[in-house]
Formats: C-alpha cells, sequence, structure tokens
C-alpha cells in the first residue's frame, strides 16, 4: 500500500510533459585543481529530463519520491569512490567532502544539478615533472562528459599537457612543480612574524608603562 | 605619557588592521564618458516611471546576491526575482528597453531583440525539441514553462551613477546581459546570448541571432592550414559550455592554437569574431575591452571541437588573459545554440570596482 502510495506520489510529481534543455543525457563536468598537496575534484551532474527519473531511482532508494541525507550521502560517495585518479602512476584515492541535491521538480525539469566535491592528499609535491591522470566511469550508459583543468592556483605548478578520450570520460594532465616559493607563500610566512613583532612591541610599552 | 603611547599604539594598530579588513566599499570613479552618462540618463528615466512597488522588484544594492542570479533557462525552470516585462505598461516597458539599448551598441540591442524574437518563436511552436516543453512545474512555482517576449526581467543593483559602480541586469531564456558601469568604463561579463531556434522567420526576413559568429568562426577555420589546424582542433568532443552559467570565477587551463601561430589576417579574423560578443556591448565599452584583448593576443588560444565545414555541428572556444567565449550546440541540435562571453579578470566589473 506504501510502495503503490509512493508511486501516485512520484507519478504526480513528474511534469505531464518533460521540459528543458537536456533530455535525454546525463552530463557529468568534472573540474580538477592540481595544488601542492592535494587534488581537488568537482562534479556536476546533471540528469536530463528524460534520464532523470532513472537517476533519481538510483539515489531514492526507499522510493519515498524524496532523497534522504543517508541516500544523498550513499550516493555522492558511490559516485565518488567510482573515480579514479593517480598521480605518477600511484593510485590516491578520492574522498567526499560535500554536496548538494537538487530538488526532485528541479531534477525531472532536466536542469538540477547534483554537485560533488571531492579531494585527495597526494604529499607535497616534489619539484620536477609529473602526471595526473584521472577517470569517470559513472553511467557511461547515458552520459555524456566533460573534464578540465583549472589554472592551478599555486605559482608553482604548471600545466604543460592535456590529453583526454574523445568522450571526455578520462583525462591525463602533465604538470611541472617549480622549486621555490610563491609571492604569497612568503607573505604568509612573514605574516606570523609581523605579528610576533606587534605583541613584543606592544609588551614592551607595557612593561615601560608599569 | 607612556600610557598615552600604548594606546596610540594600540590605535594605529586597530586603524592598520581596519584598513586590511575593511569590506571594499564602491569607490568614486573617475568622470563618466558619454556613453556612460547616456545609460544613467535612461536608468534614471526607467526608475522615475515605476510605482513603488515595480520599484521594489527591479532595484538592488550593488553587492546583492541578485547580481549572479542569472541564466539561459525558461521561466519556470528558473526564478529570477526582478522586474518582468509581461508585468509592465508599454510604456514602462518601452522605456526598460531603451535603458538595455542605451547600454549596448546598435548590433547588441538587435541581437538581444532577435534573441526574444526567436523565443517567441519557440512559444509559438511549443518549446522545441531541447528546448523547454511547456506544462510542467518548475523551481518558480509558476505553474509551467513559459516562453515568449513578456518572460524577460530587468535589475538595477546599486544606483545608477556616473561615479560609483552599478550594474544593469536583463535576461529570460537564452539570455542574460549583465552590464557592470563604473565612471565612464562598462562591461559585459558575464553574458550569456544564445538561440533558440538559431534561425527562423520574422515580416518575410530570416533572422540568425547567432549567424554571424556562426559563419565568422568557421571562416576562420577555413583559412587554418593543416599544421594549425593539427593545433587548433581538440580531439574529445564537447557536448555544453565549460563555464556557464553558475561557473563565476573559475579560469581552465586553455587549449588550441595560440594566436601567435596565427597570420595577421587569421588574427583580425579572431578579433573579429570575438568582436561579435564584446561588441554587443556600447561602442565605448566595447573599444576599450577589446584593446584589452588585442594587447593579450599573443597569450590567447582558439578551439575547436567538431566538424570544420560550415552548416556542420562545431564548438569553439576564445580564451585569453580578459576573455572566455565558447559557443556550443546543445545535444546535437544545430538550431538551439548557447554561448558564454565572460572576462576571468573582470566578471560583474570586478576590475573596474577594485580600481
Amino acid at each position: 500500500m506504501a510502495s503503490m502510495a509512493s508511486v501516485v506520489i512520484l507519478v504526480l510529481l513528474i511534469p505531464c510533459a518533460a521540459l528543458a534543455h537536456r533530455l535525454d543525457e546525463y552530463l557529468q563536468a568534472a573540474r580538477i585543481s592540481i595544488e601542492a598537496d592535494r587534488v581537488l575534484v568537482e562534479l556536476n551532474l546533471t540528469p536530463g529530463a528524460d534520464v532523470a527519473d532513472g537517476v533519481f531511482e538510483t539515489i531514492d532508494l526507499d522510493r519515498n519520491g524524496a532523497i534522504s541525507p543517508s541516500e544523498g550521502d550513499s550516493y555522492a560517495n558511490r559516485v565518488v569512490n567510482s573515480l579514479s585518479l593517480s598521480i605518477d602512476g600511484q593510485a590516491h584515492r578520492l574522498k567526499l567532502d560535500d554536496y548538494t541535491m537538487p530538488a526532485l521538480a528541479e531534477m525531472q525539469s532536466g536542469e538540477g544539478i547534483i554537485r560533488l566535491r571531492a579531494s585527495s592528499p597526494i604529499g607535497l609535491a616534489a619539484p620536477g615533472r609529473h602526471q595526473l591522470r584521472f577517470a569517470n566511469p559513472h553511467r557511461t550508459d547515458i552520459s555524456e562528459y566533460l573534464v578540465n583543468a583549472l589554472v592551478p592556483s599555486d605559482e608553482r605548478i604548471h600545466i604543460n599537457g592535456q590529453s583526454r578520450d574523445t568522450l571526455q570520460r578520462q583525462i591525463r594532465l602533465d604538470y611541472t612543480v617549480s622549486p621555490g616559493y610563491k609571492k604569497s607563500s612568503v607573505l604568509a610566512a612573514l605574516a606570523p612574524l609581523f605579528g610576533l613583532a606587534m605583541v613584543t612591541v606592544l609588551f614592551v610599552c607595557r612593561r615601560a608603562a608599569q | 605619557m607612556k600610557r598615552f603611547s600604548t594606546i596610540s599604539i594600540l590605535i594605529a594598530v586597530a586603524a592598520l588592521a581596519g584598513l586590511i579588513a575593511a569590506p571594499r566599499s564602491p569607490k568614486p570613479q573617475q568622470a563618466a564618458g558619454a556613453a556612460s552618462a547616456r545609460i544613467v540618463d535612461a536608468a534614471n528615466a526607467f526608475l522615475g516611471m515605476l510605482s513603488a512597488a515595480e520599484r521594489a522588484k527591479a532595484a538592488f544594492s550593488f553587492d546583492n546576491p541578485q547580481r549572479t542570479n542569472w541564466s539561459n533557462l525558461p521561466s519556470g525552470i528558473y526564478q529570477r526575482n526582478s522586474l518582468r516585462l509581461g508585468d509592465l505598461s508599454a510604456a514602462k516597458r518601452a522605456s526598460a528597453l531603451a535603458l538595455v539599448a542605451a547600454a549596448l551598441s546598435t548590433d547588441g540591442y538587435r541581437k538581444v531583440t532577435d534573441i526574444m524574437n526567436g523565443d517567441e518563436v519557440l512559444r509559438g511552436a511549443g518549446g522545441g525539441q531541447t528546448g523547454g516543453r511547456p506544462g510542467a512545474p518548475g523551481r518558480g512555482g509558476g505553474g509551467g514553462v513559459m516562453f515568449g517576449k513578456d518572460e524577460y526581467y530587468i535589475a538595477l543593483l546599486g544606483t545608477p551613477s556616473n561615479s560609483t559602480p552599478w550594474m544593469i541586469q536583463f535576461g529570460g531564456h537564452h539570455l542574460a546581459i549583465n552590464v557592470t558601469l563604473a565612471g565612464r568604463d562598462n562591461v559585459l561579463t558575464p553574458s550569456l546570448p544564445a538561440a533558440q531556434p538559431a534561425r527562423y522567420t520574422l515580416n518575410g526576413q530570416t533572422i540568425r541571432p547567432l549567424g554571424k559568429e556562426n559563419d565568422k568562426a568557421f571562416a576562420l577555420m577555413a583559412t587554418l592550414n593543416a599544421e594549425q589546424r593539427k593545433q587548433a582542433i581538440l580531439t574529445y568532443r564537447v557536448s555544453d559550455l565549460v563555464l556557464g552559467p553558475g561557473e563565476d570565477g573559475k579560469t581552465i587551463q586553455p587549449e588550441g592554437i595560440l594566436a601567435t601561430a596565427l597570420n595577421a589576417n587569421q588574427q583580425a579574423m579572431l578579433l573579429d569574431l570575438a568582436h561579435e560578443w564584446v561588441g554587443i556591448l556600447n561602442d565605448e565599452g566595447a573599444t576599450a575591452r577589446m584593446a584589452e584583448i588585442r594587447s593579450n593576443l599573443q597569450r590567447t588560444y582558439f578551439a575547436w571541437s567538431g566538424a570544420t565545414e560550415n552548416g556542420g555541428l562545431a564548438y569553439f572556444r576564445i580564451q585569453g588573459p580578459t576573455v572566455l567565449i565558447e559557443y556550443a550546440p546543445q545535444q546535437g541540435d544545430l538550431d538551439h545554440i548557447h554561448t558564454i562571453y565572460r572576462d576571468p579578470t573582470n566578471d560583474y566589473g570586478a576590475r573596474l570596482v577594485a580600481r
């Protein structure tokens, strides 16, 4: 009876005519940030209107027409765990940092975006040439993929080459880590010294005042 | 005396900290140019016509989150929270559009009206193959997706001024125009001109809102030799915008052929292609932005994915220090095009406001 009610609710929530732009594809857009000691991956998943119900069913495991926090956690972790990342041939496990799930109606409109953020510590990169490989095998049956590297915010890291498969499920990034510190690192290192100097001045002044 | 010294030092430290930590409020800019003055006049004329209720919907503070509340999506899926053209009298609507026209070039305003008229055609066609189909509830809760010229919205962020920063936001389905003004200078980034249908007939004339963008890009491709094509053409399929709505503040690693590997004629064609987006803005603003793009040509890339013969499906991207332009047909549909124009250094006038 309960399952029947869920079906009725689900049917009522399904638009009488699907709408929006992307229809029968699951768009998966990944962006990779390489930092000195970790890799960040943002993954935006947008099910098209015609595949939204199928995707939703894989998230809404109890079929009650809503995504509970545990169902959201479970799906987000499943997706992140399916991603593969390696640096210089050594595998690194990506860990889910946070995610947001759209409302069911948004997903059914074909414009609801599931946003995942994951990261992996990779140890402090040694100066020299490195190679990152990333692959996203999630739902290859219905998906379109985009994968891009963001320009590294760390001035020591330079991406020298990019290579993808035709469908953008995989990417290889060749990058170089330069020795030395970037300016912001120097400033960051000097900031505590500046603070210490100020505290010392205040201390001396107070002692002098007593 | 010693206590006085201590207090003085504390005040100095606090003042220094305050200077560092203080939020950057809009600073007065240099004197306005002719275009900016014209736009301010048009904005004040528009605001002067509005009722208090209408004004409350149209006017926001400069730093209001409304700034990033734009999309390519139609009403019913996306809630714009500003003043809807369809809710305005004919005179007020004309004044709103006069303000948009004042902010844009003649060609730019024509492109905007071509996109809006296209949406009216889409409304008549019931939504299009890869567009929306009316009848479903959306996030806006308005009872379904709505198309047509009534479904465009206008907002003003900040006070129209010849000296302090403010912004005009105009958009709806397949259109987002964000013009930030600061004194004599102004920028259009980020903006999203798109089209569905990409070709339609109106009053006996064939209209292609993004036709020049398409044709100029294919014309440039046609001039590339084999070695240049090898550098320009990406070896993978690109099915959508990489930095579309909601992707502010990101810079992707550039790809494609560097403009320095193009000959002078090809470089001119590339700049002319970029001008199709940059030139939507009024001539004064567009001239300044084009000068920046031209001066950074040695660090500008042109990337291509897809067919190289006009009439085929192709994605392309122009990326340089102050420009990112993407052109992406949607789901293999030549009649449904999304594009984006960004400036990584100056979206929402960031660089102008910081001056």
